[in-house]
This record gives C-alpha cells, sequence and structure tokens, in this order.
C-alpha cells in the first residue's frame, strides 16, 4: 500500500499553503486565518503521528507509577481508600504487556486513572493523608506535563522550547 | 446496570442531562447571572451545531433590535465581518439613524459593532454584564460606547450586543501574525509609549466607585471583610470544569482545594476587567496612543490582584532585545509593573493575595485552555473551532505553569 499517512498529510499541506493561500490574498483576515490554523493543525499530525502509539504508553505509564505511589501512600492508613484504584493499575499494566492493544485502550486506560486519582484528592480533604497525596500528585505530575508540553511543541506555544526535555515516549521496563 | 453507568466522561458532557446539569449547578453556586450563562450552555449543547449565520440575517436582526429600541425605523449599510478575537461573531457595519438627539428628520451615519456569541464560547459569558461594565467605565477609561443589547436572543440567533466602532489596531504591523496577545511584542518604541497608559488605566478602573444598583445590575456586590465573592469566582472555574472537560487532571484538584481554602477577604472592591492584557486594547500605532479597552465580558466585582497578575501571565510574556528580560503583557518586568501600579493608583499591591491570584488566574486559563476551549471545538459550537482547537495545546504549558507556581507558593 502506497497511500501512507506521511504523504497524505504532505501533499495537503502543500497544496493549501502554496496554491490555496496565495489564491486567498484578497479574502477577509480570518478566512486567511483559518487556513493558516488548517495548515498547522495539518503539519503537527505529520509531526505527531508517527510516534503517537508510544507517546500513548508512556503517558499510562507514568499515572500507572502515579496511582501506585499513591497505593502505598494510603496503604495502612485509617480510612483510607483506594477506591478500585489497584485494579485499575492492573487492567493498565495488563494493556501495556498486550501487543494487540490499541492505542485507544492506552487512552481510555489512562483517562480512567487520571480520574480516578482527581477523585481520591478531592475525597482527602479535611484527612490525615490529604496535603501527603496533594504532594505526591504534584511531584508525579511535573514530568508529566513536561512531555505534554514537548508533545504539543509543533503548535509553537513554547517561549523558549529548547529548555524542555528530550521527548520520553517510552515506557519503563 | 442503567444506561447511565455505561456513559463515558465525554458522553455525560457531550450530551449532558438535567439531572447532570443541575447536580454540577449545586456543588459549585456562583453568581446568579453567571449561572444562567452557564445553565444555557448546557442546554444548548443538547442541540444542533453552531451554524453560519448569514450576514443578511445579522442585518435583518439588528436593524430590528435597533428600531425597537429606538421606536423608528433605521437602516443598515456596508455590513462585514470583523476579524479579531476567538470568542465573538463582530459584523462592523454603518447604521443610518436620527443619531443620539434622535430629531425627527435628522439623518446619521455611524459605525458601528455588533458583537454575538456563537452557541459556546472559550469564554462563555453575559452580553448584559458586558453592556453593563462598558457603560460604567466609559468616560474611565477609553471604551467604545454601548448602546443596545439583546441580552435574551430576542431579535437575533444568539445574545449580543451593538457598539460603536473603535479606531486603531490590536497589533503592531511588525507583528501581525501573532494570535492577538499571545507573546504581542509591540517593539521598544511603542512600549515605551504604550506601558505607562497600561497602568494608568488599569488603576483608574480599579479606582472607579461600583456605585449602587441599577449600574451593574447584573453583578453581585463583593462584602469588604468577606472572601465569599473569591470563592463565587474559584467555584465558576470550577463550574466550567466539571462542564467542559474532556478528561480529568488531578493537578486541577489539588489546586481547587487550596482556592477554596486559602481565599482572601475583599480588602477594596474594585471593577476588575478579568481579561486585562496586551491584545485587548486598541492603539494608534503612530501615535502609540491607546484609543479603546476591549473585551470586558470576562468582568467581574472584585480584588485588583486579580487583574494583576492575569496581565503578568506567562503566555502574554515575551523577552525583551536582550533576551533574559521578561516583559509582562509586552510591557515590562513583573515588578516594575506591580510598583508602577501602586504608585499610580495609591492602592497597596499585596505580595500574599498576588500569590494567590497568580494561581487562580493559572487556574482559570488552565480550564479555558483544556477544558472551555477544547470543548467547544469538538462540539463545533463556534464560528471559530480551528482557532479553539489550536488554542486548546497551549493548555498543557499553563497546566504545567500552573503546577510549577503553585509548588513555588506553597512550599
Amino acid at each position: 500500500m502506497i497511500q501512507e499517512f506521511e504523504t497524505q498529510l504532505q501533499v495537503v499541506q502543500r497544496a493549501l499553503g502554496e496554491v490555496v493561500l496565495p489564491a486567498l490574498e484578497s479574502a477577509e483576515s480570518h478566512v486567511i486565518e483559518q487556513l493558516h490554523l488548517s495548515i498547522a493543525a495539518l503539519s503537527f499530525m505529520q509531526h505527531r503521528l508517527p510516534h503517537a502509539r508510544r507517546y500513548y504508553r508512556g503517558t499510562l505509564q507514568r499515572y500507572i507509577d502515579m496511582a501506585v505511589a499513591i497505593g502505598a501512600l494510603l496503604a495502612g492508613r485509617a480510612g483510607a481508600d483506594g477506591g478500585g484504584l489497584d485494579a485499575l493499575v492492573a487492567e493498565g499494566r495488563s494493556l501495556l504487556d498486550r501487543a494487540c492493544a490499541e492505542d485507544a485502550d492506552y487512552r481510555r486506560s489512562t483517562g480512567e486513572l487520571r480520574a480516578k486519582i482527581a477523585a481520591l484528592v478531592a475525597d482527602a480533604q479535611g484527612s490525615a493523608y490529604d496535603s501527603a497525596l496533594d504532594a505526591l500528585v504534584m511531584d508525579h505530575s511535573g514530568p508529566i506535563l513536561l512531555q505534554d508540553r514537548v508533545w504539543c511543541g509543533p503548535l509553537g506555544f513554547e517561549l523558549r522550547p529548547d529548555d524542555l526535555p528530550a521527548p520520553d515516549w517510552k515506557p519503563s521496563a | 446496570m442503567t444506561m447511565r453507568d455505561t456513559m463515558t466522561d465525554e458522553d455525560i458532557r457531550r450530551h449532558p442531562s438535567d439531572a447532570f446539569i443541575e447536580q454540577v449547578r449545586a456543588r459549585f453556586p456562583t453568581e446568579a447571572e453567571v449561572d444562567v450563562v452557564l445553565t444555557r450552555k448546557m442546554r444548548r449543547r443538547n442541540g444542533p451545531s453552531f451554524q453560519a449565520v448569514p450576514l443578511e440575517t445579522l442585518i435583518h436582526g439588528v436593524e430590528r433590535l435597533i428600531a425597537d429600541r429606538v421606536g423608528y425605523d433605521v437602516w443598515v449599510e456596508e455590513a462585514r465581518w470583523l476579524s479579531g478575537g476567538a470568542s465573538k461573531l463582530q459584523m462592523l457595519f454603518d447604521l443610518h439613524w436620527r443619531g443620539e438627539g434622535g430629531e425627527p428628520g435628522s439623518l446619521v451615519m455611524t459605525p458601528m459593532v455588533l458583537r454575538m456569541e456563537p452557541a459556546a464560547s472559550v469564554t462563555e459569558s453575559s452580553r448584559r454584564r458586558e453592556f453593563e461594565v462598558i457603560r460604567a467605565v466609559e468616560g474611565t477609561v477609553p471604551v467604545p460606547h454601548a448602546y443596545w443589547m439583546d441580552p435574551d436572543a430576542t431579535f437575533l440567533p444568539y445574545p449580543a450586543m451593538i457598539y460603536g466602532f473603535a479606531t486603531g489596531s490590536a497589533k503592531p504591523s511588525h507583528d501581525a501574525g501573532k494570535v492577538t496577545g499571545l507573546g504581542q511584542n509591540y517593539g521598544p518604541a511603542l512600549r515605551a509609549k504604550l506601558a505607562p497608559q497600561f497602568i494608568d488605566y488599569l488603576a483608574r478602573i480599579h479606582n472607579l466607585p461600583i456605585g449602587e444598583r441599577p449600574v451593574l445590575a447584573s453583578f453581585e456586590r463583593p462584602v469588604v471583610g468577606s472572601n465569599a465573592s473569591v470563592i463565587r469566582q474559584v467555584n465558576a472555574a470550577r463550574r466550567i470544569w466539571e462542564e467542559d472537560r474532556v478528561e480529568d487532571e488531578p493537578v486541577m484538584a489539588v489546586v481547587y482545594k487550596w482556592l477554596i481554602r486559602n481565599a482572601p477577604p475583599i480588602d477594596h472592591a474594585s471593577i476588575v476587567h478579568g481579561d486585562y492584557r496586551s491584545g485587548n486594547f486598541l492603539f494608534d500605532e503612530q501615535s502609540g496612543e491607546i484609543t479603546a479597552w476591549l473585551d470586558w465580558e470576562g468582568a467581574v466585582l472584585g480584588d485588583r490582584h486579580q487583574d494583576l497578575t492575569y496581565a503578568a501571565l506567562p503566555i502574554f510574556q515575551h523577552y525583551a532585545e536582550d533576551d533574559k528580560t521578561a516583559l509582562v503583557s509586552g510591557m515590562m518586568p513583573e515588578a516594575e509593573l506591580f510598583a508602577a501600579y501602586e504608585r499610580a493608583s495609591g492602592l497597596p499591591v499585596d505580595p500574599k493575595r498576588l500569590k494567590y491570584f497568580g494561581v487562580f488566574n493559572r487556574y482559570l486559563v488552565s480550564v479555558l485552555l483544556l477544558a472551555a476551549s477544547a470543548r467547544a471545538a469538538r462540539c463545533a459550537a463556534t464560528h471559530q473551532d480551528v482557532l479553539l482547537n489550536h488554542v486548546s495545546g497551549m493548555g498543557y504549558l499553563a497546566l504545567s505553569e500552573l503546577r510549577d507556581f503553585f509548588r513555588s507558593v506553597t512550599s
């Protein structure tokens, strides 16, 4: 099959940027802006599509790591209940071990972990482990968010993109 | 298992049930007019996607609205789209009417702007409040005159207002490619002229007496010594997060708890612009004079530190020519801005409140980018879906910055 995604995205961007855009010189500015943004969206896809699977796997792994750390924090504390966090960790690990898992499975599992952790943070209000849980979440979130920023780098919002860490979209062993 | 049990987080927000809408309203109480606007947004979500509105529809609606308000027939010519901004549809037009005096037999042409909301927006807001606050500050800072409003969409497809056309540019011609206000670089010469005005107008807004109703009738009055109005604002942001988010973020849960626990009491009630930054004013490029302050839709009555810290947000900064000095809103270093404001306003700048509202504004921006913008684009709810989708990509920068700033404040 020669119809590769990379080629599709490349030819559409060239057509829009080199043929359509110059022909719209006299159009209203919001029309031009929307065309520029459409090209930017296609360029983002071209840059990131080849890495998507590793990025989703890496993100899932990092939230598993966060969840495991939370489980350790809550273990043995009176009144602390992980509320099914262990099961979500097990499911996430299982997905990472399955070669046939879909990208959508990784994203769903990550989303469930994020939601569960956010709910635990909210429910911890006033508990003895409230501040420790908050601190743990903030510690683990730092590197995750830096990788999210790297992922969004092609959109061009970073003041100093060179200051960001290198992409690290592989799950740890 | 019910159908509700099998719905995903995305399903619940894409097609919100009445029960979900009411549950979120109850959990996060806020100002009455804000509640009306957010509830309307959620109910619209179950309706059709936003359909492009032809100019002819708007012209007809504008003529009927104005005729209803002035009591005689008027007509519109030279209608065209006005670009700029990510949230509202704007149509520039020439109104033929009798003018402010309304004398029968007189005929005047006045350029005006229709500002109408789409089905959803990066900043879901009240045209009623926007209209009231522009009326309140007119004469204190340069603003386009607010003529009429259609807050309940009686004449137009969506709620709208009409104001006078203000001349000037939002971006300098040498840096016109930027999404307005994001890292806007005015250059040294223009910056030197704009920066003192930027400070002076902020001081004037914050010192303007709020007055009694019916002035600013849709705004609830903060009580000096109480933090209730601050908590209402935090709840408004949190409500948008609950209604619009695409996926949950543990960082947002941590910061919300802190914002509620640490909400400071109001020490001086001010009109707060809510979006005071580079890109939200027009200026004359030759004289360097600010000709109009725009985008009052996020205005609240509250704490001046909210505007100060918003103007200083990193997403509105760029580096000066030395490549080392960060200029807030393209104007000056943060410490200089706060000191200059204190001198101009005579109001104290409290470091503790700066920290609180620094966290609040970063939280709010994260909500608007990762939730409101992303949701509106996904729901095909605006005329600018591609723009809102684009800026939602800035959400992780905002969230990362929120996390880092929060750590610096709470450590």
